[in-house]
């Protein structure tokens, strides 16, 4: 089965696909709308074998999404916080040949992509135009159109990293997504009736497969926040209003409801999970909101990008007394807890989490070096530290990289570290993870200043990291140091 | 008074937003989502801030987005507020 053909089985259905910005979509009505963008893509002579979309959070970028997968391209979604830098590397990393996008994103990127080494075309969704921009130099032509896709293809390439240089996207497949699509199923048991509702970033691995493609495979419907920002009253007003029956959210989010004062006036009861993961969850205030949410049932769910990406879920009947855990491998998936020397550890040890399934990713798209440290024997090594209990259920206990986990987004110090050192200004830096109630951790910033260097200030590092970086990677605090701590070897020591 | 109110404001909004902002150049047009870039987080953190400072209580047609997000808007919301009060 292939991503479109979860469409094309209900292309003539009148149920309900989408709910966004107060209109209603059946299946019937995306299939039609899909397949139009699709043929005109197709007919534009610029529908290269990746293809980027540039939406925010929109009917557009479902339209967009299922038309690309009509045509069988690849799908490289790029975040809207991307900054010029981002965009342009994403292009020449993922040989863009066209973009989709709309309104004041496509603004955006048509000011980024002004100063392209070759011509990019800018698919308009809105409005039905292309623009060519960038150098006259055309370096990827249209595709041909007849290629047929087969399962074991790559149908989405994911950012895991890389915002200036050696970009890495996440190769994952039709068979990949399928399979994770149906375990998930299975685990929670969800049915046609569900109704989802999606705040999260729709590009994001965890939306993008547990939530988007599992109810549209289902048959069932989903409901899209058209808020730019998400907040403790709009989400209880989209679950009364809507009747939605599961959410998926990172642990920000769910703080963020646990502190909202009326949230014991609205009726939840439609409401029969919510999922969360990607980050810390303090155990007395998932405690807390176990109890504020009688009716609801809460699934702690681990997984990364590389594993389609949901690998274990906690389900609400051991919600309590497993609290901490993030439960049991989900059908279809394997996971092992191995030492240095790649040996199982005994329960209660704590070890490397690797992962084995149809759902571990094909590997990293154009990176073949790094897929090989990855994917060892078929088995995905995670990078997160974990042990099991005495009745296998799992528990993360750290990481092995070095990770920043912000409100649920994964933030790599190097990547920032990288562009500090940039500026001119800067000799050293290391950036660590602070702290933060809400967000899990933040990034701050340890700098050693160049000497006789003009005078550089907070302010302008700031400024500097703001023109190149999204804002969830600008540093909140910067540091002057007069030298970095060093290990033996001469590695910056980060904690 | 409302020129205290609003200066007050536009220190919070410093405070909390990530970019640099020069308090001269918050107008009353001033988007804190679009023109500041505030997030879920900052946004939170700021109808805090207003109902700390100004000792007045915000329900949910005040934290309404189109209220909240232009500085001109919040500037006489909470000035109502404070009326009430007195």
């Amino acid at each position: 089965m292939l991503i479109r053909d979860i469409l094309l089985e209900r292309s003539s259905s009148e149920t309900l696909a989408v709910f966004y910005a107060g209109k209603q979509y059946t299946y019937r009505a995306l299939y039609e709308l899909s397949s139009g963008v699709a043929e005109k893509l197709r007919a534009s002579g610029r529908a290269t074998r990746n293809i980027g979309i540039y939406l925010p959070n929109s009917i557009e970028y479902v339209i967009a999404y299922f038309a690309l997968a009509l045509l069988g391209r690849t799908i490289v979604p790029i975040g809207i916080q991307a900054k010029k830098i981002e965009i342009l590397s994403t292009a020449e990393y993922c040989e863009l040949g066209l973009i989709i996008t709309k309104g004041k994103y496509k603004n955006d990127l048509c000011e980024s992509l002004e100063s392209n080494p070759y011509r990019v075309g800018v698919y308009d969704i809105e409005f039905d135009t292309t623009i060519a921009l960038g150098a006259v130099v055309e370096r990827y032509q249209g595709y041909s159109n007849t290629f047929e896709p087969v399962e074991d293809d790559t149908a989405i390439l994911l950012h895991t990293s890389g915002t200036t240089s050696n970009p890495k996207r996440v190769m994952l497949t039709h068979a990949n997504l399928i399979s994770n699509i149906r375990s998930n199923i299975e685990s929670l048991e969800l049915t046609k009736e569900e109704r989802s509702l999606i705040a999260l970033p729709m590009f994001f691995g965890y939306c993008n497969t547990a939530q988007f493609l599992t109810h549209m495979f289902l048959g069932a419907s989903i409901v899209i926040m058209d808020s730019p920002i998400f907040l403790p009253h709009i989400f209880f007003e989209f679950i009364e209003r809507h009747k939605i029956t599961n959410f998926t959210g990172v642990p920000s989010m769910l703080l963020m409801l646990l502190s909202y004062r009326n949230r014991g006036m609205h009726d939840v009861t439609a409401l029969r999970y919510i999922c969360f993961g990607g980050g810390v969850m303090p155990i007395d205030k998932l405690k807390e909101l176990i109890f504020a949410f009688p009716t609801v049932g809460f699934v702690h769910t681990y997984g990364q990008t590389e594993a389609s990406p949901r690998a274990t879920a906690l389900l609400p009947r051991d919600a309590l007394h497993k609290i901490g855990s993030v439960g049991k491998p989900i059908p279809g998936v394997a996971l092992r807890i191995i030492d240095d020397e790649g040996n199982d550890v005994v329960k209660g040890e704590i070890g490397e989490i690797i992962l084995h399934g149809p759902n571990v990713m094909k590997g990293y798209y154009k990176r073949p070096d790094v897929t090989s440290t990855a994917i060892i024997d078929g088995w995905l090594h995670t990078g997160d530290l974990g042990r099991h209990d005495v009745d296998n259920y799992v528990y993360l206990t750290g990481r092995k990289k070095n990770i920043i986990i912000s409100g649920g987004m994964n933030i790599y110090p190097e990547e920032i570290e990288e562009v500090l050192l940039g500026h001119e200004g800067v000799q050293e830096a290391c950036v660590i993870g602070e702290e933060h109630p809400i967000l899990g951790e933040v990034p701050s910033a340890i700098i050693v200043l160049s000497k006789c260097e003009k005078h550089v200030s907070v302010e302008m590092l700031k400024d500097f990291c703001m023109s190149i970086l999204p804002q969830n990677k600008v540093p909140v605090r910067f540091t002057i140091a007069t030298e970095l701590s060093k290990t033996a070897t001469g590695k910056i020591r980060r904690y | 008074m409302v020129s205290e109110v609003s200066e007050k404001i536009k220190m919070i909004i410093i405070s909390k937003g990530k970019k640099e902002v020069d308090a001269n150049s918050i107008e009353e047009q001033t988007n804190l989502i679009d023109d500041l870039g505030f997030d879920s987080v900052q946004m939170i953190e700021f109808i805090v801030s207003l109902e700390e400072s100004f000792g007045v209580s915000l329900d949910d047609a005040d934290v309404d987005l189109d209220v909240l997000s232009k500085y001109g808007v919040v500037v006489k919301m909470i000035e109502k507020k404070i009326a009430k009060k007195v």
